[in-house]
């Protein structure tokens, strides 16, 4: 009865969806405010029925109802409590079943938050996400419904979650990855119903920037999250693959960082405004290609979903109308736009652009490296090829480091113009920054690293700028100051990390018994014992290394029910380095293959993430917003 | 005004270039899934020689080559004791070996003394089983999951892929016809 009660709910989600959008775009195009008003009690209500409908169905979970096929596909009676809910998201129907929740959220948080917007514009932001919501909903009813029930019952114990996915990782990752892609879809809103109402102005990017903020920082969340979890999940120490799953949440955060900056020139310069508002509707399209091409199997990924054609089409269809519909609004409507400022040298607008430009063509280069093989096969009538991290790295390093470059010159530069002299302190900067950046090859691995070196340098030149600018400005702090020189440092901080860990990790695959001493960089990893472990639902041989008085455990799972095998290393975490021990397939009869590696800063890498995120959020707080906002209200309720 | 129109009159065209690209796009993506993988996996293997072994043989420890595989097209089916589906795939392969089609099988990272118990309590369907103890020979033929079955042409080619156990309708309606296909090009050869 569960189930069929949170089916129904879904149902009624739907018809709310449809009723949304309709009152929405009525209630903005024949003037009728109290059909707004609606609008935005038919939002809450939406997200309320699809919230019972998820509880429902995660209670169905804890519950072992293995009648449901889902359930029965994805859980299992021996998880413990928690993965069993977590194998709600699991696998493509109930994960979609939490996107649809979370879209209907994020559409609640719009009807909530709207009050300063005027009718009109609020009416077709409610509209366009009640489309949105209704194509989602009717995806989720129709090609990809978690609440089926098996007939003929065929399980009684259930199938088991993924075996990789029992873990708690998977209990955050999705759920803010999904929290980021889908909050886009408020700015794509706020970008049509510019378009729509024909009023793109600094109140416009003013209103925007908010929710762009906070999704943008969601997503960053999500992403970090995701490479931690791969880092210590998948146990070969790998923290980015360039997989096309990674990819497709990584282009969106491209493009969202390209439009948090244009925003800001837009409200703050009026300028941009045909490219952000073209920003804006393809931040929310990437997410959907990004969902294609996850949930469509057209490319083959480590972590692709399972694979059904009709969903494929499905998705191809809904990606189709999102990006034909918002883009030939943009086509016929921008045109109106007119950006008149002037700027001159360098200055902030320069950099803004330098930095637009720089994203752009790294989208451009992940976007084409990660379909290349759909084109490949199309042209070849059905081979197979795919790119390997490589190409990816070739071109993304370079167009980051002269992207930091820029950073490096933001605190620096005003608006319009900057006098010359202003960028003397920071050549200094730039100096003392380069000799750091040649010690620290030397202090790693005694020899010098032109590639580190640049890398290197350009971040900690980024860190002295903003850190100087602090500084200087120390009585005047503002939270979006704060939030964006927080945000910059944390950009350097990961680009510190991602640099001195591809530089100088330390790797070795060896053949050991118990017993067996290793020599590993500096440090002598000894074998000590080799022992069998049982978990709820899976046997694992679990090995004990020592390394002075630091024991690391890691182990080589058998998932009983699956018969799947998972590593899970054995990690010494630190600020500074990693420790790192794998365990792999037993070699002979006493040996086992065994990894050993030493990740110098990789903590840094997630570190600047967390940084830039949080900043996103303290930006967002500023009392700019909230004091324009009462602005705002008055003269909403003058007019 | 009118002025203004008339220098914005490029803008306009460039405006529409991202729609445009994004239909090109959306034509692809429709392509592409008339290419996208349904339920067989493309394996890098299909059309290629079986990948040259020395293994010992299950029962007598004798190694074992290419050369000793069967005349003519067979099975070559990845099982394992500690595999539970094998288990239930194995009256399936019974059947098949009943029919007169020889099954070689590959004991795949599986203990010698357990496997020939098992080949004993419950019966032997294999015409030749090969142990593949440290699972080298499933890594040459992309095993990634037991029980995998192949079909293999009278050339000794690899021709289909299987993975998971082979349920007798699966038998009926997809292996065995193609694997009637690949005895009938045999037996013109």
């Amino acid at each position: 009865m569960i189930p069929e009660l949170a089916h129904f709910l879904c149902v009624l989600a739907f018809t709310c969806a449809t009723a949304l959008a309709i009152a929405g775009f009525l209630g903005a195009s024949r003037f009728q405010p109290a059909w707004v008003s609606a609008a935005k009690q038919i939002a809450y209500a939406q997200f309320l029925f699809l919230l019972c409908s998820f509880v429902l169905l995660d209670i169905s979970f804890l519950r072992d109802d293995f009648t449901v096929q889902y359930i029965a596909d994805n859980s299992n009676s021996l998880l413990p409590w928690y993965y069993k809910a977590s194998a709600m998201w699991g696998d493509h129907e109930g994960s979609f079943l939490l996107w649809t929740l979370v879209m209907a959220g994020w559409t609640g948080a719009v009807a909530l938050r709207g009050k300063s917007l005027s009718y009109e514009m609020h009416g077709y932001v409610l509209g366009v996400l009640g489309l949105i919501n209704v194509a989602f909903l009717l995806f989720l009813l129709s090609a990809s419904n978690p609440f089926l029930r098996a007939f003929p019952l065929e399980t009684t114990v259930g199938a088991d979650l993924n075996a990789i996915l029992q873990d708690y990782g998977h209990l955050v990752h999705p759920p803010f990855l999904y929290l980021g892609y889908v909050g886009f879809s408020v700015a794509f809103a706020y970008a049509a119903a510019a378009l729509l109402t024909g009023r793109i102005d600094a109140a416009w990017a003013r209103w925007s920037r908010p929710w762009t903020n906070t999704a943008w920082a969601l997503l960053t969340v999500g992403i970090a999250l995701g490479s931690w979890w791969a880092y210590y999940e998948l146990g070969w120490g790998g923290w980015w693959f360039w997989d096309p799953v990674e990819n497709a949440s990584f282009m969106p955060w491209l493009a969202g960082t390209a439009l948090i900056h244009s925003l800001a020139v837009t409200e703050k310069r009026g300028a941009f405004k045909s490219w952000t508002v073209l920003l804006a509707l393809l931040t929310f399209t990437l997410c959907l290609v990004g969902a294609f091409l996850v949930r469509s199997g057209v490319l083959t990924s480590v972590h692709a979903f399972a694979i059904d054609p009709e969903r494929g089409l499905f998705l191809a269809v809904i990606v189709t109308l999102v990006a034909c519909l918002s883009l030939s609004l943009y086509a016929f409507r921008a045109n109106r736009l007119r950006s008149r400022i002037s700027y001159g040298g360098v200055s902030r607008e320069l950099l803004l652009l330098a930095n637009n430009v720089l994203l752009t063509l790294a989208l451009a280069v992940i976007f084409l490296y990660t379909l290349y093989p759909l084109f490949y096969e199309w042209i070849t009538g059905g081979e197979r090829v795919s790119l390997g991290p490589p190409y990816f790295n070739r071109a993304f390093v370079p167009l980051m480091t002269m992207l930091a470059a820029c950073l490096a010159l933001v605190p620096i530069a005003r608006w319009k113009r900057t006098p010359m002299e202003l960028f003397r302190p920071s050549l200094y900067m730039l100096g003392g920054a380069f000799a750091l950046g040649l010690l620290i090859p030397l202090i790693y691995s005694g020899a010098l690293h032109l590639g580190v070196t640049l890398c290197v340098s350009v971040a900690l030149w980024v860190v002295s700028t903003h850190v100087a600018d602090f500084y200087r400005s120390r009585r005047s702090l503002t939270l979006s100051f704060v939030g964006m020189s927080v945000a910059h440092i944390g950009f350097a901080v990961t680009v510190i990390g991602v640099t001195i860990t591809s530089g100088f990790s330390i790797s070795q695959d060896l053949r050991l018994s118990v017993g067996d001493e290793v020599q590993v960089g500096d440090r002598t990893y000894l074998f000590e014992d080799l022992r069998i472990v049982h978990g709820p639902n899976y046997v694992a041989h679990q090995a004990q290394f020592a390394v002075g008085d630091i024991r690391l455990l890691p182990e080589r799972r058998q998932y009983t029910t699956r018969n799947a095998v998972t590593t899970e290393a054995g990690i010494r975490p630190g600020f500074t380095n990693d420790l790192l021990v794998s365990l792999g397939e037993p070699v002979g009869d006493e040996s086992w293959a065994v990894r050993i590696q030493e990740k110098p800063l990789i903590r840094w890498i997630w570190l600047g993430a967390f940084l830039a995120a949080v900043a996103g959020v303290l930006a967002i707080l500023d009392v700019r917003y909230r004091r324009l906002r009462l602005r705002e209200n008055v003269l909403a309720s003058d007019s | 005004m009118v002025a203004d129109r008339r220098n914005f009159a490029p803008l306009r065209v460039a405006l529409w270039l991202p729609l445009i690209a994004f239909v090109g796009l959306c034509v692809v993506f429709f392509a592409s899934l008339e290419f996208s993988p349904r339920n067989e996996l493309p394996s890098p293997l299909i059309d290629r020689p079986v990948p040259s072994f020395s293994l010992p043989d299950l029962h007598s420890a004798v190694q074992r080559t290419g050369d000793d595989l069967p005349e003519g097209a067979f099975l070559l089916n990845v099982w394992a004791t500690w595999c539970f589906p094998c288990r239930e795939e194995h009256p399936v392969l019974m059947d098949i070996a009943a029919e007169g089609i020889a099954v070689v099988g590959l004991n795949y990272k599986d203990e010698d003394l357990k496997a020939i118990a098992w080949l004993n309590n419950i019966g032997d369907p294999y015409r030749l089983n090969l142990a593949d103890h440290d699972g080298a020979f499933g890594v040459d033929m992309g095993v990634y999951g037991v029980p995998a079955t192949y079909l293999i042409d009278g050339d000794h080619n690899i021709r289909y892929k299987h993975i998971g156990p082979i349920s007798a309708s699966q038998w009926r309606e997809e292996l065995g016809p193609i694997f009637e296909t690949l005895l009938g090009a045999n037996d013109r050869a």
